[in-house]
Order: C-alpha cells, then sequence, then structure tokens
C-alpha cells in the first residue's frame, strides 16, 4: 500500500518505505536514549516505557499530555489517517521532548512494526478501537485505548481471548476507576451505607441527529480507506465521517458510546467484573426522523438491564452534556456521582463526611494512565484489563441490540448467548479486509 | 418509533404472507393487494436508494425485519424482498443496506445471490458482511467456491471470512493459501486456519512453522496459539501443551512466549506452581513478572505459602509485584507474608504491603499495622500507612481493632492512629474522639478536633462545641477553630446546628470561648444566630463586640449590610471600621451577580462614606465587578482623583467591558475617558 499524502516532515514514513527498509535491514533510527531524555530526566532509559499514539483526534489530544507528564515514558512515534493531525500531534511532543524525533506513519501498522515500541496509546473512532487493539496486541506491544473497547460483543471477546493468547497488558480508558470521586461512591456502596444496592441509575446525553448529506469525492488530505477500516466501503459523506457516533457501523450512538463508563461502574461496585446482567429491554427510544436525518442511533431512550440477583441497572440517555450522572440507590439511601462536575452527592448527606480523600477528576487520565505503566512493568493486569472491559462494553451493547429489535432479550452470561437468534447475529460484523487481524 | 408513517406497521401477517405468494392477480379484488403494491414499492424505492435521500424505505425495510421475528413466512417474504436489492440495477448503497439486514434475517435463500456477489471485488465485503456469523453449510460452501477466482483483496476478505466462520472444510485451500506468494495472502490464510483451529488446521501450521518463511512467523506463532487455545478449550491437553512448548522456545518473539507460558501452567497438572517457581528461581528477566503475577491465580492451597518463601531472594520491586499478587489471593498465609513485609528493610516493599493490607481488610490487619505506624519515621510513609489504616472497610470487628490500638498507644502514635476513626462513625467512636479531644496531649486533641468535625458532626455537635468552649489552651483553640467551624457548616439540619451554637453560647462565660463560639456563627447563618449575634455587638465586654464584629464582616446574606454599615459609619474603634468596610464590601462584591438600582444605592453610600483613598479603592475594586451603566457613573468621577486613578481605570474598563453589547455607547465613552481621550 503506497500513501500519497504528502508531508514536509522527513520523518513521514510510508508503509512500503517502511517494509523496505526493515527488510534491508536498515534500521530506523531508534530511541537514542542520550538525545531523547533530556537533561533533567529522573528515569534511566532502560526503565522507560516507549509509546506509540494511534489516532490523534480531539481525545488524543486531551490525553496526551498525560502520557507525557510521566517521566517513565517516551512517546516516540505517532500515526494517523489524517496529515494534519499527525503534524500536529508531532509539534506537541517534539515541542515537549525539544527536539524533533518523534516519527509520523500514515498507516498505524508501520508504528507497530517498530521494535523499539513497547506500548501503544488509541485514540481512534470508535470503529477502530477493537481493530488497532488487536493489531496492536498481535504485534506484542501493550496497550492503553479508550473506550467504547469494541462495537460488537464478539468482537469485545475477540479482544479478550487475543489479550490472554499474547499476555499483553491492556488498559481500557474507563478512567473512572482511577477516580476518587467514583472510588469514593464505590466504597460508601460496598461498605452498606446506603443498604443494599438494588438499582444503579445512570444518565448520558441526547443524541445527535444528522441531516441527509450526498456523497462527494474524498477530499485531500485524507486517506478515507484507512479511516473506514474494518467497515465494509461505504461512500465518503462528509457529515457522516464529522458525526460517526450517529451510525451503527462506525459509532453505535451516544448510549453505547458514553453508557459504558457507568456500566463499567455499575460492574465494579457490585463485583461482577466477570460476569454480566441476564435480561435487557428499551423502552421511550426516539429514533432520529428518517426523512430529514440520514443518523441512525438513537436520540432519546431508556435501556434497562438486570442482574441473576435482582439488581436493576438503567441508563437514561436524555438532557444535556452537562446532565450526566450515575447514582447508586439502595434500600437506605443513595449516592450519586455528577460527571461533569465531580460532584458527589448523596442521601443521607453525612455519607459526605466520610470523603477523605480528594484528586483529580477523570478528566486527568494520569492516575489510569500510571495504573497501566505499573502493570506493564509487573505484567500483573491493568484496572480496567479486556475481560472488565469486555463485561461493561457488552451490557450497553446488549442493551442496544434490544433497542433496535425493539423486544426484551434475555442474555447467557457464561456462553454470552442471548435466547435470540436474531440478537445472536447483531453480536458480530464482518471486518474488511486488511483491517483485520 | 417516533417518526412513522410506516405503512407495514399496520400489516397483519397473514396479509404479508398471501401477498408473498404473488397473488397481485387479485388486487382489485382484495384490499390487502394495495399493500402486497407497497411492499413492492417499497424494494424498488431501496433499490434506488443513495445517500443524502429520503432514508424512510429503509426504516420501514428494518421495522419489517423487527415484525417478522418468529414469523416463517413474513421472514421469507421479506428475505425475498432483500435479495432483490442484490440486483445489478440497485445501487451500491441498496445492496449494502440489504446485506446488513440479510446479516440478521438470512437464510440459506439468500446464499445464491449473495454468491454472485462474491464475483466482484466491489462487492464481495459486503456479500461477507451478509454471512455474519450465522452457521451455513451452503453460505461456507460459497465462499469455498468463490476463493479460486477472487483476487487481492477479495480474495482475503474470503479468507478471512471462512476463518471466522471456522469452516473446516476450507483447511486443504487455505493450506494452499497459506505459502501463496503474496504475503498478505498467506498471512490472511495462515490466521483463517488457527481461527479453525481443528487438528488438520494446527498440523498444517505446524509445518508452516518448520518452513520458516520470515514474512510469515508471526501470523504462524499466532495461528498456533489460536489453535493452542481451542484445544485446550475442548480437552485436548497434550495436543495444546505441545504447540504452547514450541512456542515457549527463546527465539520466539516475547509476547508469544509470555503468551504461552502462562498458558502452560494452566495445563500443568500442579496447576503451575512448580513452573512458576522455577522460573523465579531461573532469573528470566522477561518471564519473572509473568511468573510473579501468575501467583494470584494458582489454585493449588499452598500456593500461598509456596511463593510468600520465595520473597526473600526476589529483588525488591519484585517483592513489590508478588505483594500484589498475594493480596489477590488474600489468603492466611498471604496475608501472614504481607504483614511480615511490612517490617522490610525496603521503604517500596513496605509501602506496598501497608497498601495491600487495606485492600484486603480484616480485623487482623490492624494490630500490624499499627505496630508500623508506630515504628515509621519517614512522613509519606506514615501518610500511606494511615491511609491503608483509613481504608480498611468499617465492621464492627476493625473499627474495634482500631480503637483498641488508640487506647494503647501514646504521643504521637496515638495521634497517627486517630484519622482512621473518620470513615467509622459511631456512638462509640464519637465518645472515643470526645474524650481524645480532652487529651492534654496536643496533637492528640487536634487529631480528634480534626475527625470530629468530619465525622463528628451531627447528633454529636452539642457535645463537640460543649468540649470546644471548654477549651483553655489559646493555641490549640486557634488550630481546631477550623475544624468546629466545619463541622456546622457539615450539618445538615439547619435548626438543631443553630440551636447547639446559640446554646453552647448561652452556657459559655468564658470570655475567650465566647468570642470563639462568635466566629462559628456564620458558618450557620439562621435568623436565630443573626439576632444572637446583634445581641452580642452590645455585649459589655469589648473583646466580644469585636468578635461579634468580625463575624458579622463573614455574614452569609445582606442581613449583615445594615448593622455593618452602622458599625462603619459609627464605630467603638478603628479596626471595627476596617472589619465592617471589609464585610460590607465582600457582600456588595457578591451581589454583583445580580446588580440593581438596590446594589448601586449601596455603592453610592460606601462611595460618599469613604473617608480615605484606601477605603475608596476598596470599594472600587468591589465597584468594577458590577455590570450596571450606573456603575460607571458611580466609578468614572474617581478617574480624576490621581491617589485611586489606577484602581478607578481598572473599574472602569471592567465595567464598560460587561456592559458593552446592551450599553455600547455609554461603555465607549467611559474607555475613551478612562483612556484620557
Amino acid at each position: 500500500m503506497e500513501f500519497t499524502m504528502k508531508s514536509n516532515s522527513n520523518l513521514m514514513v510510508t508503509r512500503r518505505q517502511f517494509l523496505r527498509r526493515t527488510a534491508a535491514a536498515v534500521a530506523l533510527p531508534m530511541i537514542v536514549p542520550g538525545s531523547v531524555l533530556g537533561l533533567n530526566a529522573a528515569v534511566a532509559p532502560s526503565n522507560r516505557i516507549v509509546f506509540g499514539g494511534i489516532g490523534l483526534g480531539p481525545r488524543a489530544r486531551d490525553t496526551l499530555p498525560s502520557f507525557l507528564g510521566f517521566k517513565e515514558i517516551q512517546y516516540a512515534a505517532v500515526s494517523d489517517a489524517r496529515a494534519d493531525r499527525l503534524t500536529s500531534a508531532k509539534e506537541s511532543v517534539d515541542a515537549h521532548y525539544g527536539n524533533k524525533d518523534c516519527v509520523v506513519f500514515p498507516d498505524f501498522r508501520d508504528l507497530l512494526a517498530r521494535p523499539d515500541i513497547d506500548a501503544v496509546s488509541i485514540a481512534t473512532g470508535n470503529r477502530w478501537h477493537a481493530t488497532a487493539s488487536l493489531f496492536a496486541a498481535h504485534a506484542g506491544k501493550d496497550i492503553y485505548c479508550e473506550k467504547p473497547i469494541s462495537l460488537t460483543i464478539q468482537e469485545g471477546r475477540r479482544l479478550v481471548e487475543t489479550a490472554r493468547r499474547f499476555g499483553t497488558i491492556y488498559q481500557a480508558g474507563t478512567q473512572r476507576r482511577s477516580t476518587a470521586s467514583y472510588r469514593f461512591a464505590r466504597d460508601m456502596a460496598l461498605q452498606g451505607k446506603i443498604g443494599r444496592v438494588h438499582t444503579v441509575e445512570s444518565q448520558v446525553w441526547t443524541g445527535a441527529t444528522i441531516p441527509h448529506q450526498k456523497s462527494t469525492p474524498v477530499p485531500a488530505g485524507w486517506d478515507y480507506d484507512q479511516w473506514l477500516g474494518p467497515v465494509q466501503w461505504r461512500p465518503f459523506v462528509q457529515a457522516r465521517v464529522d458525526n460517526w457516533t450517529c451510525f451503527w457501523d462506525t459509532g453505535e450512538g451516544m448510549h453505547t458510546d458514553m453508557g459504558t463508563h457507568y456500566t463499567d461502574q455499575m460492574q465494579w461496585v457490585l463485583g461482577t467484573d466477570n460476569t454480566g446482567p441476564v435480561e435487557f429491554e428499551t423502552s421511550d427510544i426516539i429514533w432520529p426522523d428518517p426523512v430529514k436525518c440520514m443518523s441512525e442511533t438513537a436520540i432519546s431512550g431508556t435501556f434497562r438491564c438486570r442482574y441473576a440477583s435482582g439488581i436493576k441497572g438503567v441508563i437514561y440517555q436524555r438532557g444535556g452534556f452537562t446532565d450526566r450522572y450515575i447514582r447508586y440507590i439502595g434500600d437506605e439511601g443513595w449516592i450519586q456521582v455528577d460527571d461533569d462536575t465531580d460532584v458527589v452527592t448523596a442521601n443521607p448527606r453525612s455519607i459526605l463526611n466520610l470523603k477523605t480523600t480528594g484528586g483529580p477528576s477523570w478528566a486527568k487520565a494520569g492516575g489510569h494512565i500510571g495504573n497501566l505503566l505499573a502493570s506493564i512493568r509487573s505484567r500483573q493486569p491493568a484496572l480496567c484489563h479486556p475481560e472488565v472491559a469486555h463485561r461493561a462494553q457488552s451490557i450497553v451493547q446488549a442493551m442496544t441490540i434490544s433497542a433496535r429489535l425493539n423486544r426484551e432479550l434475555k442474555w447467557d452470561p457464561v456462553r454470552e448467548e442471548f435466547n435470540d437468534e436474531a440478537a445472536n447475529r447483531m453480536m458480530w460484523r464482518e471486518s474488511r479486509v486488511p483491517w483485520c487481524v | 418509533m417516533k417518526s412513522s408513517n410506516f405503512v407495514f406497521l399496520t400489516m397483519k401477517p397473514q396479509t404479508i404472507a398471501t401477498l408473498a405468494l404473488g397473488s397481485i392477480l387479485f388486487a382489485s379484488m382484495r384490499p390487502a393487494t394495495a399493500q402486497a403494491a407497497d411492499l413492492s414499492q417499497l424494494t424498488a424505492a431501496v433499490a434506488k436508494w443513495e445517500s443524502g435521500q429520503n432514508a424512510e424505505p429503509l426504516r420501514q425495510m428494518e421495522q419489517l425485519a423487527r415484525e417478522s421475528n418468529g414469523k416463517r413466512t413474513e421472514r421469507a417474504e421479506l428475505e425475498a424482498a432483500l435479495i432483490q436489492l442484490l440486483a445489478p440495477a440497485s445501487t451500491f448503497e441498496a445492496m449494502r443496506f440489504a446485506c446488513q439486514q440479510l446479516a440478521v434475517v438470512g437464510s440459506d435463500a439468500s446464499v445464491p445471490a449473495l454468491a454472485r456477489l462474491l464475483q466482484a471485488n466491489e462487492t464481495i465485503g459486503i456479500a461477507c458482511l451478509a454471512f455474519g456469523n450465522r452457521p451455513s453449510a451452503k453460505a461456507d460452501q460459497a465462499l469455498r467456491a468463490a476463493l479460486p477466482v477472487a483476487r487481492d483483496k477479495g480474495r482475503r476478505q474470503i479468507i478471512s471470512t471462512l476463518g471466522n466462520r471456522r469452516d473446516a472444510q476450507a483447511v486443504r485451500p487455505l493450506a494452499l493459501l497459506a505459502r501463496d506468494a503474496d504475503a498478505a495472502v498467506a498471512e490472511t490464510a495462515i490466521l483463517a486456519l488457527g481461527e479453525i483451529a481443528s487438528e488438520p488446521a494446527a498440523k498444517v501450521i505446524a509445518e508452516l512453522r518448520k518452513e520458516a518463511n520470515p514474512a510469515c512467523q508471526r501470523a504462524a506463532a499466532d495461528a498456533s496459539l489460536r489453535c493452542a487455545g481451542q484445544f485446550a478449550k475442548t480437552g485436548k491437553a497434550k495436543a495444546a501443551a505441545g504447540i504452547y512448548e514450541e512456542l515457549f522456545a527463546p527465539s520466539q518473539p516475547a509476547s508469544v512466549r509470555r503468551g504461552a507460558f502462562v498458558a502452560l501452567t494452566r495445563l500443568d497438572q500442579d496447576g503451575g506452581d512448580q513452573r512458576i517457581l522455577k522460573t523465579l528461581r531461573s532469573g528470566d528477566a522477561l518471564l519473572t513478572p509473568v511468573a510473579i503475577a501468575s501467583v494470584r491465580s494458582l489454585r493449588s492451597a499452598a500456593a500461598s505459602e509456596t511463593f510468600a518463601r520465595e520473597m526473600p531472594a526476589l529483588t525488591g520491586e519484585e517483592k513489590v509485584w508478588m505483594i500484589e499478587s498475594l493480596a489477590a489471593r488474600a489468603d492466611a498465609p498471604a496475608r501472614a507474608a504481607i504483614i511480615g513485609s511490612l517490617n522490610s528493610s525496603d521503604a517500596r516493599v513496605r509501602r506496598a504491603a501497608a497498601a495491600a493490607l487495606g485492600n484486603i481488610g480484616g480485623a487482623t490487619a490492624v494490630p500490624p499495622l499499627a505496630k508500623a505506624i508506630a515504628a515509621a519515621k519517614d512522613s509519606d510513609e506514615i501518610r500511606d500507612l494511615g491511609s491503608a489504616l483509613a481504608t480498611l472497610p468499617s465492621d464492627r470487628a476493625t473499627d474495634q481493632a482500631i480503637i483498641a490500638e488508640i487506647k494503647g498507644a501514646q504521643g504521637d502514635p496515638r495521634a497517627r492512629l486517630i484519622p482512621a476513626l473518620a470513615t467509622r462513625p459511631s456512638s462509640q467512636v464519637t465518645a472515643l474522639l470526645l474524650a481524645e479531644a480532652g487529651s492534654p496531649d496536643l496533637a492528640v486533641a487536634k487529631a480528634a478536633y480534626r475527625v470530629l468535625a468530619r465525622a463528628g458532626a451531627g447528633d454529636s455537635l452539642t457535645l463537640l462545641l460543649q468540649k470546644f468552649a471548654t477549651l483553655r489552651d489559646a493555641a490549640l483553640r486557634t488550630e481546631v477553630e477550623g475544624f468546629v467551624k466545619q463541622a456546622v457548616g457539615a450539618t445538615e439540619n439547619p435548626a438543631r446546628r443553630s440551636a447547639a451554637v446559640r446554646d453552647t453560647l448561652g452556657q459559655t462565660h468564658e470570655v475567650e470561648s465566647r468570642c470563639a463560639l462568635l466566629r462559628l456563627f456564620p458558618a450557620g447563618g439562621d435568623a436565630a444566630e443573626f439576632g444572637a449575634l446583634t445581641t452580642a455587638l452590645g455585649d459589655t465586654d469589648p473583646r466580644v463586640r469585636d468578635a461579634a464584629v468580625g463575624a458579622l464582616a463573614e455574614w452569609p446574606d445582606m442581613s449583615a449590610w445594615n448593622p455593618l454599615f452602622t458599625i462603619w459609619t459609627k464605630p467603638d474603634s478603628e479596626a471595627q471600621r476596617s472589619l465592617a468596610l471589609r464585610g460590607l464590601v465582600r457582600l456588595a462584591g457578591e451581589a454583583n451577580a445580580a446588580p440593581d438600582e438596590k446594589l448601586m444605592a449601596r455603592y453610592r453610600e460606601l462611595m460618599a462614606g469613604a473617608r480615605d483613598d484606601n477605603e475608596l479603592k476598596q470599594v472600587l475594586s468591589a465597584l468594577g465587578g458590577a455590570a450596571h451603566p450606573e456603575a460607571l457613573t458611580i466609578a468614572l468621577p474617581l478617574l480624576d482623583k490621581a491617589a485611586v486613578r489606577a484602581e478607578a481605570v481598572a473599574a472602569v474598563t471592567k465595567i464598560a467591558g460587561a456592559i458593552k453589547q446592551k450599553h455600547p455607547e455609554a461603555a465607549q465613552a467611559a474607555l475613551d475617558r478612562a483612556a484620557g481621550k
């Protein structure tokens, strides 16, 4: 595959060039400790973990400072299908280290082929999360991957198996497990401060609607084939690309995307990280008007699940961006974390007097990344290892399938099967080559 | 669905079935035939669909797919319509849509039509999408049949799909493709064989590994791991172990060796204990951390004891990892080993042990943690140990153990243990804390007040206040006053809180204590407290009056304005005047959130009453935050007063900036004047 994107960077390497060079055993300049450490570095080069970034959109730019903030990390390379993002990310990394060493790769497989890269941070569009993770694990890299970790249930299970096969250390970007406010809420629920938890309620914001738009030629600077990745080919439509979260095969909607943060918390609190609910149903789903809109995913609705223990989970998709929350409801009270403000509220209020620790909100990913770094060294599972992440993700995916089929579904969390053939078929979408491994 | 003009929503299943039989000849005689025409029209509409067009036909067809669940005839009718959409006359997007639907509702009936799509590279992907994950021998056969003619990515797509479908009959053609000159094809075929993971597939992959084609080695290793995993899952342990042993070779990539190592431990008859032990003792840098991490999930009852014994031979970092694994096991031997690590000479190990004990909890963790806290010298370590103790989940036995340790400790160690009570509210804890608050040891007393402030408010507030009111040590009183104020503010019931503070004040005669209690009033701030505070303004003792003015200056709402203004204009002392102005400026500043004429009148009063430049500057600092045109009028004259001009310019600039949208001319004029134009 030869890429046609242009760049002024002499560090831009195409896949074919890369393969040629490696085949001829002319190694790319590997990380030279003296040139990358800086004078004040406290971490010996042999102890540093070399990272590459895959996907450099807005979310990656949010977390990049957290990665760069660790002296244990050397951020050595970046990859994105968009030339503008590659250039911008390289500039940020180089500015941090005061050099020009960050290497850019239009094709992430070339980044993965570098033997000096230990781990990758994946912050692509959702359609790519699982696929890029599978490629990375296959290449022997450890992984930090933003949520949602997969778009289908079987894709998630495949991720779990692949990480197990290679002993991959993997951290899902469900950072709230590393956030003081959420930890406090969990501790209070586990210590029985609200009695027996019977319901976990959460809310994500109202989904967008995207008006119809005709397809156009792919704009210059875009590698649309790589942008689509595992998604079976479809014509380029700018608004569909820009709003990929609103389409089934690229994003699965806001409930599946954001809801996984809360199902992750729910699983954590309920101690069900290796299993899941047994029933799913939805109500009040409002879909986009097909006359006006091409977007496919729900605007709003109520998504429910029930565990074998009788405990219920409910996700509301409604309200505004800042209205998101999770609330644990017990028979003696409740405790809630407001996601936007990180403020904890409770009934009885006296629970809040027990809050002993403060800390950065989920928006600062440092704690979560730190946990990954410790795991990479120790090979102990990270907080949000693949099984944990997949189980949380599969809950919102099952809810979404229930909504799309408009019927209640029963689920066997051991066999990971529905009682419904159509639902079982919706657990998998065949990936497009060459973007499968 | 919200936006539904769906004609088919009202269609009876039987009707659709009838239509499926092609009863269009009777269209004019039967109402249902109109709906048959609708299905035909719907299919025709979808067939022409492209991005940018009304998507209602697509949504209607999806609705039919849902509605036909469990209804064989209706489902067949729908599938027939979807098959029609695969015809060459349809747009690509229509075909793609049909394939998405067939992935969910398709049967073998659609296989021939999908097989036609496998003949063109452009449509192979969507055909494979349609085959999905449903078991179908016919689909497998169609895919295999298409393999010889497919080229490039299309061929790889079919190979990949055959692998995902775990088509055992595809092993032979895939075995040939696994040696294809095109490395990408070969790699895809090898991975597909790994997915199939039958014994013949494993045999082919094993041969490929020996052929040592460097381009395919990683794929072959991955495929072998997949086969071995499948064998292990299906009870073929020996075959699985054979593959894993080969992949464990030092020549294999690190990740393959790690994966094989862990898998082998799971297959070992002893559960992996001996293999892990051997690895630990070998000093293998790659596998030692993996071995230690594997300890957490070992099945043997003796595992914790076995590996705890290895601790002395490990490096400091490895000990930390082992503690993490033992903590995950959390059985008695693991707990004992972790407790023993609290005495390590390596601070990292001690702190890891403390954190682990905090997580695994239990009353038995309390005495060793308490002992470690008493012995610790480093402030960070003391903090970590205290945090571990505080983290222990609250239960009766644990709480009692902590109380016992506190009672048995003296001096600093006692003070270090007290914070662990903060998350354990109970009447017993409150009683202990109140007793500790009276300790002659200032560190202990301070620690007790700090915890009471968080956990001891509410029902015990009166007792806390009474204890506070009896304090005679001025330094301690100053130190803990903030904690008590925090407790007052955190008390949920306003009436009870107010009564507690007022009652305690009424029972207290010592002047300094009365002053300290008065300073707590703003933390509550209700009308009854305000009344008590204004009464104190007339107290015979000037120290009490000053304390009351100070409290008034911190009052949370505008009810304090008038008394403060009176004090400002007629103070007992300069100190009172200064305090009062500070309170007035703060209140005015807070009222800037909703500036009105009344507030402007108050600013004018302050300007008029300001006695010197310093007071004018204070008023200007608040006035600058008032987004009101009148605020400009008040501030502008001060531009001519040299001593306060800088503050006036700042205020005018800020006000003008805030009001320029609504009052552009006044704002610009003010800015010009501030700029000296």
